[in-house]
């Protein structure tokens, strides 16, 4: 296969432009009507979610105290997480509208994109380590007071969670990890085994 | 007239000339798990969301590239699941067969080189592509963020591994 060769017929390649030019006023008035968005802002409107539901837990908390009977620093536990969790999406909401990867140079992009996921990624974890703190302290409340089955429900929930928000953690990790890599790779500039001599004019 | 009319015809403006590039940097990059109606609409989105903080900071095909491409690695990345790409139909890849006779040879080359293309990691396959779309090194170097000589590099030790993995 001569690369150099299929270089003079790439251009060749392509969708038919018709269906294209058709595709773009379709887009074009999905867009103007804001039928569409892009895959930063559904994330961002994932986070506001998080905020939404973090900023509800307060207002919950009462009910553990008056209607289930735990003790009042526990509710008051629950609802801090709650606020704690709501500040950290919003604050994450924020970090993605405010940035416009999409239109920076490649490397740039990825730096930022690895910014985000390890954002995404804090999260989860200060998410599992202050809910499992949470959960535990309900459990062990629970059992004092002898509810088995709010406490079979905690426990499901507490693994279930735990399974789930470690799961996502690993996969950011490794996609991170990843792109870190490939940074790695395309930044670090190699001079030796190259026929191209330093200082050629590369047009 | 609404706000977004302007909008819109500078948007069909921008799409219409830059179709041909947006339409082979999603070649490029679709995947079994990322179909080129999925790639090209989200480019077009986020070209609209773009296009009113680009303050000619850079020429607008980097631009167009950069954003095309950024999207598509993003887009890839989330949806991983096949690391090959596989065009189901290939008449449909190539716009103006020159010979009737040798479109199948020319389609089957084009499709091996794109699959083996699909096979270099993202920023690699960035190079190779705006290479073989005729860009300069410069352009290459602003879009992608590399000095031009590590472009030139790269594009060495690109075109070497394809032609060993064509072997």
């Amino acid at each position: 296969m001569d690369i150099e060769q299929l270089r003079s017929t790439w251009r060749q390649m392509g969708p038919r432009i018709d269906n294209l030019e058709r595709e773009n006023r379709r887009m074009a008035e999905r867009l103007a009507a804001g039928k569409a968005t892009t895959a930063q802002r559904r994330l961002a409107k994932t986070a506001l979610r998080g905020v939404f539901f973090g900023l509800l837990l307060p207002l919950l908390a009462p009910l553990l105290y008056f209607y289930l009977g735990f003790q009042p620093w526990i509710a008051a536990l629950y609802g801090f997480f709650g606020i704690i969790m709501g500040v950290a999406n919003l604050l994450f909401y924020k970090s993605i509208v405010k940035s416009d990867y999409m239109s920076l140079p490649l490397v740039n992009a990825m730096l930022s994109a690895v910014k985000i996921r390890a954002n995404l990624r804090n999260i989860r974890i200060l998410g599992i380590c202050l809910g499992c703190g949470i959960i535990s302290s309900l459990i062990f409340d629970t059992i004092e007071r002898y509810e088995m089955s709010i406490l079979a429900g905690m426990i499901i929930g507490f693994v279930g969670g735990l399974i789930i928000g470690l799961k996502k953690w690993r996969e950011q990790s490794a996609l991170s990890k990843a792109i870190i890599q490939e940074l790695r790779a395309a930044l670090h500039e190699s001079d030796s085994d190259c026929d191209i001599p330093v200082g050629t004019n590369l047009k | 007239m609404r706000k977004t009319d302007g909008k819109e015809s500078r948007f069909l403006e921008l799409t219409d000339r830059y179709k041909d590039v947006i339409g082979r940097v999603c070649c490029t990059y679709m995947s079994a798990s990322a179909s080129f109606d999925d790639l090209y609409q989200e480019v077009l989105i986020n070209i609209w969301q773009g296009m009113d903080s680009f303050r000619g900071e850079a020429k607008i095909s980097t631009w167009i590239y950069r954003t095309a491409i950024n999207t598509c690695i993003t887009w890839h990345r989330k949806n991983k699941k096949h690391s090959s790409s596989n065009i189901s139909r290939i008449e449909d890849l190539v716009n103006d067969p020159i010979d009737p006779a040798a479109d199948n040879t020319l389609a089957e080359q084009l499709q091996y080189l794109r699959n083996l293309i699909s096979q270099l990691g993202a920023i690699d396959r960035a190079i190779v592509t705006m290479w073989l779309d005729e860009c300069p090194y410069d352009e290459i170097a602003a879009v992608t963020g590399l000095s031009q000589t590590n472009v030139g590099v790269r594009l060495h030790r690109i075109k070497q591994r394809l032609a060993q993995m064509s072997e």
